[in-house]
This record gives structure tokens, sequence and C-alpha cells, in this order.
């Protein structure tokens, strides 16, 4: 690059000067990078550290950031408050979630990019107003229903909202990654005879698995974290991670060690997220108004 | 689209015919569960907000009309209610985007390790918000919180945040600005990134500074992006539960007690289905003129 800007600045910087004022702004800039980002992760940090600190230091009324770690809370969480149970429960129930909800949504969505579907784009519209409807809206009607159907604290009555609830995001994701697939891929197939069951099958899906990736993903961070729906139908049985952590908030004190390992814990498998999703990240965010 | 006119003029009519039986098998079984699974328990619930309608005795639900709707209204819980949302969405977003913009102008730069600055700034995103909001319960938390001993030891007073009716809103406005401006970075981010060098380049060969860049290049260029995450922030920020539910549970008093909360607690804690099926409608209704803004502006987007 030798634009105008880059030639004065080199005529104005002599060799051997080390710190000129568009070097210093430069270097505070970045320096203001880093530190803006670790500021905002600091939150995060105290939460991990918190989970190692025996309970003594955790109530201490001057926080201390050198301490012995343990893992005293970790070994509470699972011993006493059986949360491999509950980890069992999310996870089930997660990854069911993502399964159908992805089969069922690369269904839909092949049909809505490529089949003559009368009135596509107001499908196609009404499922994403469904992404936005308020879930205390429909909490209601299901807590009654479901106390009726005996789905209460079940898996099934879980994944069965659940499901509903990821649908409407998925199918438009999925449609945003078929609308990229280049079409000849599926003229050549065509003329070979294949149905346009096969095509989807053994031609699209293979082409579009990043994207099936990432919406599971997706569909997984959303799901792994919802509070709500677990909390009004689950009680003991089929009760989730979420749910756990917000019941150390007791009435009279906070078990803030048991938390803080939970957190951490239900955070664990996010961190895998981060790194498997960076790619996808912002366009799941914007339902693909950015690509 | 190329492949169906191809198709349809190679095979006429018969494969016209499987190609409807084909839609119908794909796209139908999604469509009959959003229906049955989003439609009916609207519908519903919008029955069950015409009845007086009790948790505990369902069997003596009886028809009240407009009755929980009339009932809302003469309630001074029900407007507080609108408005700790209204302030609540309108504090959150502004400052969300006002920061997040900030910092994506901050971070719209070439250094070593920038991209993994940009990839930790993903994780307050994927963080749950029971999690998010427990956490900062602890560092707000009066006697062994972090901030309130960092803000004592420069000899700045102190409260018990949650549990004062002044600094609860504002505390739980913290926690969502925390959680959510980073999301706004990063899709102001990549709408920044996507602004192509050319036009860049365009720019400083006629001599604009890097501030005339933003405003007259860069800004313009990503409103269309910019407009879909205020919307996107406000409609979810207006259904907002998890996290303040685990911070205040909409105390103390109704100081923080959102639609979404009071709805909560209207039904399940006090038993009143049918006002608490009324207000969620009032959620819904007021969630809806935001979405219809929103899939213009979405349409707009990608138009783009």
């Amino acid at each position: 690059m030798t634009t105008v800007n880059d030639a004065k600045v080199a005529l104005d910087v002599p060799a051997p000067r080390l710190l000129s004022w568009p070097r210093l702004w430069l270097r505070l800039g970045n320096g203001a990078a880093a530190g803006i980002v670790l500021l905002w992760l600091f939150p995060v940090y105290w939460i991990v550290l918190t989970s190692f600190k025996p309970t003594v230091e955790i109530n201490s009324a001057i926080p201390s950031f050198v301490f012995t770690p343990t893992l005293e809370n970790y070994r509470d969480l699972f011993a006493q408050f059986e949360f491999s149970g509950v980890l069992l429960n999310s996870i089930v129930v997660t990854v069911v979630t993502c399964i159908v909800v992805v089969g069922l949504g690369v269904m839909a969505a092949y049909a809505l990019a490529r089949l003559k579907v009368p009135g596509e784009k107001h499908i196609a519209l009404w499922i994403l107003s469904l992404r936005f409807l308020p879930p205390i809206a429909v909490a209601i009607p299901f807590y009654i229903q479901w106390q009726d159907l005996n789905l209460l604290d079940t898996y099934i009555g879980l994944i069965l909202v659940y499901v509903a609830f990821n649908l409407p995001f998925a199918i438009w994701l999925l449609r945003g990654f078929l609308a990229d697939v280049p079409a000849e891929l599926e003229e050549a197939a065509l003329l070979d005879g294949l149905s346009r069951l096969q095509i989807l099958w053994r031609v699209v899906v293979p082409v579009i698995l990043p994207g099936l990736a990432s919406t599971s993903i997706f569909i997984f961070v959303f799901t792994w974290n919802e509070y709500l729906m677990a909390l009004m139908l689950t009680s003991v049985n089929a009760v989730t991670v979420p749910v756990t952590i917000s019941k150390f908030v007791m009435p009279y004190t906070i078990l803030w060690g048991d938390l803080s390992a939970a957190v951490v814990i239900q955070l664990v498998p996010m961190l895998a997220v981060v790194y498997l999703l960076q790619r996808h990240i912002v366009r799941g965010m914007t339902l693909g108004a950015v690509k | 689209m190329q492949v169906q006119r191809m198709a349809t003029g190679a095979a006429a009519g018969g494969w016209q015919r499987r190609e409807r039986w084909v839609v119908l098998l794909l796209l139908g079984p999604s469509m009959l569960y959003l229906f049955a699974m989003s439609v009916y328990p609207t519908v519903h619930s919008l029955w069950l907000s015409v009845q007086n309608y009790t948790l505990y005795r369902p069997d003596m639900a009886s028809f009240a009309g407009f009755d929980n709707f009339v009932e809302l209204l003469d309630k001074e819980v029900f407007t507080q209610s609108f408005i700790v949302t209204i302030l609540f969405s309108a504090f959150a977003v502004t400052l969300e985007f006002a920061i997040g913009l900030a910092v994506a102008v901050l971070l719209d730069r070439k250094m070593a390790g920038i991209g993994l600055l940009r990839t930790l700034l993903i994780v307050p995103v994927l963080i749950s918000p029971v999690g998010m909001g427990l956490t900062f319960r602890y560092i707000l938390a009066p006697t062994y919180g972090l901030l309130t001993y960092l803000l004592q030891s420069i000899g700045i007073p102190t409260a018990d945040w949650m549990a004062s009716t002044t600094w609860a809103l504002p505390a739980v406005i913290l926690v969502d600005v925390w959680q959510w401006t980073p999301f706004v970075t990063l899709i102001l981010l990549s709408g920044m990134q996507s602004v192509s060098v050319e036009v860049t380049e365009a720019a400083e060969l006629d001599g604009l500074t890097e501030r005339q860049k933003l405003w007259h290049i860069v800004m313009p260029l990503i409103r269309p992006v910019a407009i879909v995450v205020v919307l996107i922030r406000l409609i979810d920020s207006i259904r907002v539960f998890d996290m303040i539910f685990v911070l205040t549970r909409g105390g103390p008093g109704t100081s923080t007690e959102v639609l979404s909360v009071y709805s909560y607690v209207t039904g399940f804690t006090e038993g009143d289905m049918g006002s608490a099926a009324a207000l969620a409608w009032v959620t819904v209704v007021f969630v809806n003129i935001l979405v219809f803004f929103f899939l213009r502006a979405l349409s707009r987007a990608e138009g783009s």
C-alpha cells in the first residue's frame, strides 16, 4: 500500500526516532483494545477463580487473588448435590434437541430454498417471527397441558418444547446456507436421474455440513443455557444445569462455592463452542443479515 | 429458480406432481409441529386470558370476559412493570449500542493477536444469563463482593445494590450490558470488515482522515446491520427473564419487575393463570410490533 498518507508519515519519521505521535497513538490503541477485552472477561475469570477457592476465602470481606486452590467445591457439587445426574439430564435433552431440530430443519429449509412452495416468502417470515415469541406467552399453556398429559418433569416434555423453540431459528439459518449452494450441483444430479430426496441426502447435505454443524452448535448453546421453561416444566427427575445453579441461592444463604463450580462446568462446553463457531458466529447471531 | 424450470421443462406434469409430494414430505412435518407448538399454545393462552383460572383449582375456572385485562390496567403494579420494562430496554440497548460501537471501532485494527481478542469477546455472549447474573450477584454482594471492596477502598460509598430500590434497576442493566455489548461489537465489527478494501483505499486517496472515513464511509455502510442488531437486542431485552429472575426476582418491591417476571410471579407464585396469560399477551403484542420492523430491516440488510 503506497498511499499519500503512508508516504507522508515515512518522510516525517527519520529512522532512529522510535516514538512518534502516530506510533504512540497506535500503541495506545493496541493497549486499549487488549485492555477492554480483558476487562470484559474479568467477571468470567473471577467466577472461575472463585470455584477453586476454599469457603473461607469465598466469603472473606477482602477478596483474594492468591490462595491455595482446592477442588473441594467440585467434589462437594458431585458428592452432595448429585450433579452428575443433572449434567446427564442437560446433555440428553440438549443432544436430542439438536438432532431432531437439525433433521427437521434441513428438510424444511431445503423445500423453502429450492422447491416451488406456494407463499414461500410468507412462510419463511412466519417461521422467523416465531423465533421471537416471548417464552412466557407459551409457558403457561404448556405447563397446564403438560400437567394433563403427565409430561411435567420428563425428558420428552422438555425436548418437545425445545424443538419448537429452536426449529424456527434452524430453518431460517439453514435456508441461508442452502441458498449459497450453487444450483449447478443439483442440476447435474437431476439429469443423472436422482430423486429430490436422494439429491438432498447425497449431494446437498455433504456440501452444507459446515452449515449443519454451526446450526447445531447454536442450538446446543440455546438449549444448554435455557432457564425459564426448564424452571417451570421440571422439578426433580429432568432438572437441568441452569435450574440447579439457580437453586444454590437459598432463602438465607447462597452456596457460592457449589454455585461457581457449577457455573464453570456449564461454561466448559461453551469454550469448545467458541473455538468451533468462530467463522459462523456472526452469521448465526444476526440471522443471516451479515455473512 | 433454474433447477425447477429445467425440471418442469424436461419431464412436464409428472415431475411437478411428484415435486408437490416432496414439498409436503419435507416441509409438512416442521410446519405441523410449529403450528401445534406455537399457534396452539398462543391461542390457548388467549383463551386463558379471558378466564378466571387458578393454578391450584383448574376445575373452578369460569369465563371472565375482559376482566383480567381491565384489572391489569387498574393495577399500579402493571403500569410500574411496563415502565420498568421500557426503562430497562431503553437504557440497556442504548448503552450496549454506544459502547459496542466504540469497542468495535477500537478493535477494527491490524495488530498481533487481534483475532484472539475478537474470539475471546464471544465468551460473555455464550455464558448462560443465569450464570452471568449470579456471577454479578457475587461481585456486587454487599459484604464480600469484589466491586463493593474496590469502591470502598477508594472511598466511594457502597450499598446493598440488589436490595436497594434505587440501585437494583441500574444493576440489572449493568449485567445486561456486560453480557450483550460484545454481541453488538462482534456484529458491527464484521459489518465494518465487509466494507471493501477498494472503498477505503479510494477514501484514503481522496485524502480523508481516519475520522472522516469512519463517519462518512464506514458508518453509512454498516447502517443496515446496525439496525438489525439494535432490533434483535430490543426484542430480546423486552422478553428478558432469566438474568433478572436470578438476580432480584423482580424486587426489591417491584423495582425490577419486568413484564416476563411479573407474568411468572402472577401465574406461578400467586396462581392466577388468567391474569398471567393476559399479561403475557401484552408482551406478545409489544414484541410483535418490534418484530415487524425487524423483518423489514432484515430484508433490507440482506438486500444491500
